[in-house]
């Protein structure tokens, strides 16, 4: 009977759903860096430093900041080499402030500390880490708030990951590869642009022949004027979204959305309905060019751009984008010219999806252009 | 343990940085900044010190009696201070039974389900006289929802484990399986017949009556076990936070909310039972309390305050309780449904139940409904908070 005792109050702790209360061991970590100097504000519980080292100096149960006064070597002595600080992989100086205040988180009373470092040169990466009263619970977290100028950035470290690289100043390299990702991204996940493009080059290996269509005979010229229509619209919208990140014009959003989705209703109506032949289709295709820029300068504007670097961070993002259409590009157009002779290719597929184009950029500009606030699935 | 891997910066949020108080130096050297048990820290370590010499049963002792002060007083800390103990056994791919059974309770504490169930089929592999992993496994099963899984290893315990924990564990298969009332009758027979065994299984197994009795819709029998359940937790100086829980809701149901403020008072350290604080003053403000109206409000933002915690710190999340938070505090029908959709689909107790057929009757959604319609055909569980709903549900357009 008497083991099962033991069992029993795991049953009961079972069946709680492993109610949690209080909140669990947490540590408050803050940095900030100016230059190569670096200054740490750290909380802990007092609950925590007595469990692990002794407060409580004479045992009676009751903390006194006398006793947290009294302690505070030790906690310091423990404290002070479990922190890791590096600047461009070479450790930095950690020096401990004697002066302990106090402090009230949600949880109760925590005792600060000020650490302050000191690294050789100006590092541009740093290396941050700390394995404090991680082997006194294994639930115990440091949630990290570092700061570098203006900027913030947060993390969380753990048993199994207590220690973590941040980037100071980025390199230029670094800025380069991050706003072009960001391009890809904004294209990638942005439905109106793709779908202009698609609309735009669904009949890429065809050409109008009265009131039908008729396959091309060969993939070059296809390609070519293909080539030639995606210059156009990108030389356009590279001419607005550089003029409209760094501030030259602004032009207010819900026009500019809307003449987007107005772009995207046409691109599909020109291929059930002609509106616009060869010539005036590479006309309307710069002019739209330019509206779709404006438009995607908005995603960079939100996204920011870095004090320094701003023009590596602005080709960076339009090469990104402009990877993302031709992507689209390179594989619609190579397949629309595979599939030119297949006779279900107008009916099955360009009657269907230019009307879905459309229909998406009708639904779009009633939306944006009358503020009509229906919900979209897309 | 230490690694030095890089993490990637995850965009947590800084409430918690925000909500500290400025830094300060106390007044006097006598100030007191924090009370606490006498002794308890200074018994911690010295048991820390005995480990330091690499004594694997003393260390294992601790690791023990870390997770009974976890249960005795429902807090999380004694849990990781329990796992920092267990050391390279938490990771081992097969550890001694001892702490195999005792790294098995954790993951089941932090709803790591099939870590447990994993631990637990190997103790009773090697050792089907195993009771404590029995208890546990069966248990876990009803947690899930299964409890025709846990039948045969509640059967198992007899002849393994006395009368009172054997007709509970059966009983409580039975109260969800349709025999409610079989169910009920033979833990009351079992209390009478084992007046002397220990009160922590007494407190369970009134507590358990007391559910069973509640699901036949028999209020003054609940009353009854709830209410000696809770005098017996009382006497042994214990906070049975779960006890507590579910004696909140069964009040709360009754509209018996002023007796869910007397008995949660001072206890709102627990998240657990400051939801149902503040469900029960939401009720009072509907009522027309304009104090109550206040509270409420204020304690939905400590909770939701913890809940940012909690998911900062990345600990398990508690969506059942987010999600009754949600539906009835803050009244986010949409996202009441997904969390009790999610939490379904972790753990199947009653209660998650009908968090998932409030959260779809308030929605509208007949769909999201259908796994507990047809978790409650399958099982043929006898409920009045469940039935009600599964009907509106059922005859939904």
């Amino acid at each position: 009977m008497k083991p099962l005792l033991r069992g029993l109050g795991l049953l009961l702790a079972l069946v709680s759903g492993g109610a949690q209360a209080h909140s669990g061991s947490t540590a408050y970590l803050q940095v900030q860096v100016e230059g190569s100097h670096l200054q740490l504000r750290a909380d802990y519980a007092l609950r925590d430093l007595d469990d692990a080292l002794g407060v409580d100096g004479n045992e009676d149960g009751e903390l006194t900041w006398g006793e947290l006064q009294a302690a505070s070597p030790v906690l310091l002595a423990y404290l002070a080499p479990r922190f890791t600080i590096m600047g461009d992989a070479s450790p930095c100086a950690l020096e401990a402030s004697p002066v302990v205040q106090v402090t009230e988180h949600a949880d109760g009373p925590y005792a600060v500390f000020r650490f302050s470092a000191q690294c050789a040169g100006s590092p541009r990466q740093w290396q941050f880490g700390s394995t404090a009263l991680f082997e006194y619970d294994a639930t115990h977290r440091a949630l990290l708030r570092w700061q570098q100028g203006a900027e913030f950035s947060s993390a969380r470290l753990t048993p199994t990951s207590n220690s973590l690289v941040l980037n100071g100043q980025r390199g230029a390299l670094d800025t380069l590869r991050n706003y072009l990702h960001e391009g890809l991204a904004h294209v990638w996940s942005g439905w109106d642009h793709m779908l202009f493009i698609a609309g735009l080059f669904l009949p890429a290996a065809l050409r109008r022949e009265g009131r039908g269509w008729q396959p091309v005979a060969r993939l070059g010229p296809a390609l070519a004027d293909a080539v030639k229509l995606v210059t156009a619209f990108t030389i356009a919208h590279a001419i607005t979204l550089c003029l409209t990140a760094l501030g030259v014009v602004s032009l207010p959003t819900r026009l500019v959305e809307s003449l987007v989705a107005l772009s995207v209703l046409f691109a599909g109506f020109n291929n059930l309905v002609p509106l616009a032949g060869r010539r005036m289709l590479f006309a309307l295709a710069w002019l739209f060019g330019l509206i779709h820029g404006t438009a995607i300068a908005g995603a960079l504007l939100e996204l920011g751009l870095p004090a320094s670097g701003r023009l590596i961070a602005l080709l960076g993002f339009n090469v990104g984008v402009e990877a993302a259409q031709l992507l689209l590009v390179g594989v619609l157009v190579p397949l629309a010219f595979a599939l030119r002779r297949w006779r279900g290719y107008v009916p099955a597929v360009l009657w269907p999806g230019s009307t879905l184009v459309a229909l998406a950029g009708l639904i779009w500009f009633i939306h944006r252009a009358f503020a009509m606030a229906w919900v979209l699935p897309i | 343990m230490r690694s030095t891997t890089a993490v990637a910066l995850t965009l947590i949020a800084f409430a918690p940085f925000v909500q500290a108080t400025e830094p300060f130096i106390p007044s006097s050297p006598d100030t007191v900044l924090l009370q606490r048990v006498p002794g308890a820290a200074k018994a911690l370590r010295s048991t820390r010190s005995a480990i330091v010499s690499g004594d694997s049963a003393t260390r294992l002792a601790s690791a023990q009696a870390a997770l009974d002060q976890g249960h005795r007083t429902g807090d999380p800390r004694y849990f990781g201070q329990a796992q920092a103990l267990l050391g390279a056994d938490w990771t081992a791919p097969a550890p001694s039974p001892v702490a195999r059974l005792l790294r098995a309770t954790l993951l089941q504490q932090r709803h790591d389900f099939a870590g447990a169930l994993r631990d637990l089929d190997a103790l009773l592999t090697a050792d089907p006289t195993n009771a404590q992993a029995r208890l546990i496994r069966a248990s876990i099963r009803m947690v899930q929802g299964e409890p025709l899984q846990a039948r045969p290893d509640c059967a198992a315990l007899i002849g393994q484990a006395g009368l009172l924990v054997t007709a509970t564990c059966i009983g409580s298969v039975g109260g969800l399986t349709g025999q409610g009332s079989a169910a009920l009758q033979a833990i009351e027979l079992s209390l009478a017949r084992e007046p002397q065994a220990p009160v922590a299984i007494r407190i369970w197994a009134q507590t358990q009556a007391a559910e069973i009795a509640e699901r036949l819709g028999d209020a003054p029998r609940a009353t009854e076990y709830f209410a000696k359940a809770l005098a017996d937790s009382l006497a042994t100086g214990e906070n049975d936070v779960y006890l507590k829980a579910a004696y909140a809701d069964f009040l709360l149901i009754q509209g018996r909310a002023t007796e869910v403020q007397s008995l949660l008072a001072g206890q709102t350290d627990f998240d657990p039972l400051l939801l149902r604080l503040a469900l029960a003053e939401d009720q009072l403000a509907a009522a027309g309390d304009a104090r109550a109206k206040g509270a409420a409000a204020l304690h939905l933002n400590e909770l939701l305050a913890r809940y940012a915690l909690a998911a900062t710190r990345g600990d398990p999340p508690h969506r059942r309780e987010q999600g009754m938070a949600a539906l009835h505090l803050q009244r986010d029908i949409v996202a009441a449904l997904q969390l009790a959709r999610q939490n379904w689909a972790e753990q199947r107790e009653p209660a998650d139940a009908r968090l998932l057929l409030q959260a779809a009757k308030a929605a509208g959604n007949q769909a999201a409904a259908q796994p507990v319609l047809d978790w409650m055909k399958q099982t043929r569980i006898e409920d009045v908070r469940l039935q009600p709903l599964a009907t509106a549900l059922g005859t939904m357009p």
